[in-house]
């Protein structure tokens, strides 16, 4: 590998690109997405090896920095960090925000770093392996993702389920994707584009939560304190963040499903392969940040996979570096590897170099961030109130965002009153269109073969997925016979 | 202990058999007739079923559960004023500056919630208002209202 390329000035942009990242994505509202877009625009004059320094390092710490408001505010920056909100914040909110935040410092650099080597040791078997997904397979992993919601539910399961059937519901309002006709819009042309996600996110969690801490009794509204004798067994968990990586990679590498499902899919796995833990998930397991921390970082190594090696970006932070690489007259690809083989190293080497970042930045701001948990409800409330409007609006602009984002908030607190998942329902909204579009490219495959039942389950993926779901589906429902809880 | 029906659970159950119900219906319409192997009326038509189902399964648990309710009682007036005052706000949104409107906004929060201490309050409202409004037009290029 050539790394002529390293040197100080190389490794000091990943530092700019990684601070950048960090407040980036620790402001509800904006995404890593929207910090990268800037930034392409911003370095389109600049040196490419420079531009792209900059940019992974946005992408890795952004990615991590997700976690920091889920983890204190109870408001996942993105929808990967929805898992890390259901253990993260009842932790932060036990005082142990510090650990909170150590731990999901620790599983994201270890996330990424795998994720990277992932990328750099088979990169072109595994873009091979997500080529061969069919509509079919997509439509049975988002599935997969939807019969986690037995994990996300701790009370009522059938009304986790029914959560998150309003989700994928809420998922299908606004254009449909393939004919372009308009559904379940109430005549209202602002749902045209569907309900987005971010300011859906932000009422959903974050000013649910407000509500929910205003109905407290004043006893129970007393300041927190930072507990500074917990210390966490950090890398006790070290086999559960390496598999969730593994999760995280293979699932980022397919093009369009992406970090939510992956975070899911390996918080699932961690809580029904976590034997009788210290804390229950949902309460504040551990367990729960690593799985969820280590498979949304190590997207970031898959995501990559599919773009550099074939040109088809594996989320939406992809497809804007793609657009920086032809911005700058690079062409992603097979091409990439024998017309500028050192891009491949220069993202890799700068992605390694921002996880180490990760580290770098949560270990110094771990202290000062967490401190926020001792700020007094009084102000600490009306100041979230005011993000979270600034954030819903920042996404699009828009005046109809920032009301629908209260509204969403309203609708959390009375489904939270009522124990139904917001969590589930999230996941269904994510999940949604996911399902829709591709249960639909299954059934216009079906219509034009002659013999669709065999046309639909040759692929051995499409095998082992649909056992996956089968075993998951069945799992559920035993479990909900027996009155036992899931995990 | 009392032994009772499940009544929260059978309200949310007619609810939401009342809604699965509009979007099965909505979802006929939305077809209009054509072939619903191709329809974009044929997945939002399976998860309305789906949903009527697990409403029924969840309102006959309700009749069967038996246990003691737990007392709910919420002080929605808080709650009620918070949200109002939210969509006063964005209403308001555009109409004044950004930095005058949160400053207001952040001082009737904090007084609802129950700080007294005037200083304080002016202090942290227009801090926090200003560097938001700083941040975001200066640094991340975002035109608020």
């Amino acid at each position: 590998m050539d790394l002529s390329f390293l040197n100080m000035e190389f490794i000091f942009l990943v530092f700019i690109g990684s601070l950048t990242g960090l407040f980036i994505g620790a402001m509800p509202g904006l995404s890593v997405t929207m910090g990268t877009a800037l930034l392409v625009s911003l370095t389109y004059t600049w040196d490419t090896n420079n531009a792209m320094a900059v940019i992974m390092g946005v992408y890795t710490v952004g990615v991590y920095s997700g976690a920091v408001t889920a983890i204190l505010l109870n408001i996942p920056g993105a929808p990967s960090s929805v898992a890390t909100t259901l253990d993260g914040y009842p932790l932060a909110k036990k005082g142990d925000s510090r650990a909170a935040l150590k731990v999901a410092t620790i599983y994201s650099f270890l996330g990424t770093l795998i994720g990277l080597v992932i990328l750099g040791i088979s990169a072109r078997q595994l873009s091979r392996l997500a080529l061969s997904f069919r509509p079919i397979d997509y439509f049975l992993l988002s599935l997969l993702g939807l019969t986690t919601v037995g994990s996300l539910t701790s009370d009522n399961f059938i009304k986790g389920l029914l959560s998150a059937l309003i989700g994928v519901f809420l998922s299908m309002v606004g254009t449909d994707p393939i004919h372009g006709g308009s559904r379940f819009t109430l005549g209202i042309t602002n749902l045209q584009r569907g309900i987005p996600i971010i300011p859906a996110l932000i009422g959903l969690f974050g000013f649910s939560e407000i509500l929910y801490q205003l109905t407290l009794d004043s006893s129970k509204k007393e300041v927190l304190k930072i507990n500074k004798e917990t210390e966490v067994e950090a890398f006790k968990y070290l086999k559960l963040g390496s598999i969730s990586a593994l999760i995280g990679t293979i699932i980022g590498a397919l093009p369009g499903a992406g970090s939510p499902v992956a975070s899911l899919l390996a918080y699932n796995y961690a809580k029904k392969n976590t034997k009788k833990p210290p804390v229950q998930f949902g309460e504040g397991a551990v367990e729960g940040i690593v799985a969820s921390e280590s498979a949304n970082n190590a997207c970031i190594g898959g995501a990559l996979i599919p773009m550099l090696t074939l040109g088809v970006p594996g989320d939406a932070v992809t497809a804007v570096i793609l657009s920086a690489f032809y911005v700058h007259g690079l062409n992603p690809g097979p091409l990439l590897f024998q017309e500028t083989p050192q891009m491949f190293s220069i993202i890799l080497v700068a992605g390694i170099i921002g996880s180490f970042m990760i580290l770098l930045l949560g270990f110094l701001l771990t202290p000062i961030l967490s401190k926020v948990i001792e700020i007094k409800k009084e102000h600490l409330l009306p100041v979230v109130a005011l993000l979270s409007i600034v954030g819903a609006y920042a996404g699009n602009t828009s005046i109809f965002d920032v009301l629908l984002m209260v509204t969403f908030g309203f609708i959390g607190f009375i489904l939270k009153r009522r124990n139904f998942s917001v969590a589930a329902l999230v996941l269904g909204l994510v999940l949604g269109g996911l399902m829709d579009s591709n249960f639909r490219r299954t059934m216009s495959l079906i219509s034009s073969s002659d013999k669709p039942v065999l046309e639909l389950l040759l692929s051995p993926i499409t095998l082992v997925l649909f056992a996956l779901v089968l075993f998951s589906i069945l799992r559920s429902i035993i479990y909900y016979i027996s009155g036992k809880k899931e995990g | 202990m009392k032994k009772l029906k499940n009544k929260s659970d059978i309200f949310d159950a007619i609810i939401l058999l009342v809604l699965s119900l509009i979007i099965i219906i909505r979802s006929i319409a939305l077809n209009n007739g054509r072939s619903w192997i191709l329809s974009p009326a044929l997945f939002p038509l399976i998860v309305s079923i789906f949903m009527f189902v697990l409403s029924l399964i969840l309102l006959i648990g309700g009749f069967k559960t038996i246990k003691k309710e737990k007392d709910l009682k919420v002080n929605y007036k808080f709650i009620i004023l918070f949200v109002v005052i939210s969509y006063i706000y964005i209403y308001l949104l555009g109409k004044f500056h950004f930095i005058f409107l949160s400053t207001v906004y952040l001082y009737v929060l904090m007084s609802i919630l129950g700080e007294e201490k005037i200083g304080k309050k002016a202090i942290i409202s227009t801090t926090t208002s200003t560097l938001i409004f700083l941040i975001f037009t200066n640094f991340l290029n975002v035109l608020l209202p």
